[in-house]
């Protein structure tokens, strides 16, 4: 199913008036709108991350949003993922997603897959703009950044546990760029999944809500955003960190 | 003879928890990698051998050496989400 994006140049006025408070940014204006009404995003993962991530880029007035997740609603995901209520529990997270989307933005273009990411589905990324890595663990991860620079895609990657996160910008679409493997090559006990550790919900916000941040100055181009560089989040202690990313010349991913 | 090199530690997020401390001087009188530094820090303490490293706010390899005057963080890598 192809469906199309809306025309750039057709803003009507309740777009105006939806969109105002960001018309009235200088970095964005009408025409930061009308481009985001022509962009497509890949989000994977519709969890803690996902839910903030999904819900602002849907009222920033985005085209399209593809969402990539298998996964069915439980009690325990309440706490964080701040898109499904009690009555959600038991259903598909895309579905519900697209349902509560739709009332936000009822012009965003959505496309669900409800399976796991992996290189078999990587073609999904094939006309996004940018990727986004919402997911909870280093194997998948692993696989987004490969697929992102199989089709040269910007990855927007974001990670989050326990009260501490990271988030990155990894120009996967630009050569001699550091990606996500040049980073965590080092790191052996990658399976230290989110599953038995525990995770502030706040910081999920957090962490999620500056991944759809960055997508946004990436695809209006204003700011500096995290390319090349790492950001570390402690919210114990309310601590930010910007550490520099160079590319690993070892790296067997991305050379 | 080793030249003495001035070393500042930081520790972040929950790596801070682990070592009771934010920060740390260091007056080190041999050639070490921030990897065996790592390692003679945490000798005494039950810590995941897992971490990531970044000298003078810069990301580096567990080998890098360190020189006189540099900030050596060490902080943990995040996969969950």
């Amino acid at each position: 199913m192809k469906e199309k994006l809306r025309n750039k140049i057709n803003l009507s006025d309740k777009d105006l008036l939806a969109y105002n408070k960001h018309i009235l940014l200088e970095d964005i204006q009408t025409e930061g709108i009308e481009i985001l009404a022509t962009k497509h995003i890949v989000l994977i993962g519709l969890g803690g991350l996902g839910c903030p991530i999904a819900q602002y880029l849907a009222t920033s007035g985005l085209g399209k949003l593809s969402i990539i997740d298998n996964d069915i609603i439980e009690d325990t995901n309440l706490q964080r993922q701040i898109l499904y209520t009690s009555s959600d529990i038991g259903k598909n997270k895309v579905d519900t997603v697209e349902k509560k989307l739709k009332t936000l933005n009822s012009d965003l273009v959505i496309q669900k897959h409800n399976i796991k990411f992996s290189m078999h589905s990587s073609n999904l990324l094939k006309d996004a703009d940018l990727v986004i890595d919402a997911t909870d663990n280093f194997s998948t991860r692993s696989i987004i950044n490969k697929a992102t620079i199989k089709y040269k895609k910007p990855l927007i990657m974001g990670a989050a546990e326990k009260l501490e996160g990271q988030v990155s910008v990894f120009r996967n679409d630009l050569i001699n760029r550091p990606c996500y493997n040049c980073l965590y090559a080092d790191v052996d006990d990658k399976e230290n999944s989110c599953m038995d550790q525990g995770v502030l919900s706040m910081l999920t916000g957090i962490i999620g809500n500056i991944q759809a941040l960055e997508s946004i100055k990436l695809l209006l181009n204003f700011g500096d955003t995290l390319e090349s560089k790492l950001l570390l989040v402690d919210v114990k202690n309310i601590n930010f960190r910007t550490i520099r990313i160079s590319k690993d010349p070892k790296c067997t991913m991305c050379n | 003879m080793h030249k003495l090199m001035k070393i500042h530690v930081k520790y972040f997020a929950s790596v801070r928890d682990l070592m009771g401390t934010e920060s740390k001087d260091l007056d080190i009188d041999k050639s070490l990698s921030v990897y065996e530094l790592w390692k003679d820090l945490t000798a005494k303490l039950n810590v995941p051998k897992d971490v990531l490293i970044a000298v003078n706010h810069k990301y580096v390899d567990k080998d890098f050496k360190l020189n006189d005057g540099d900030e050596v963080a060490y902080f943990p890598p995040v996969t969950g989400g």
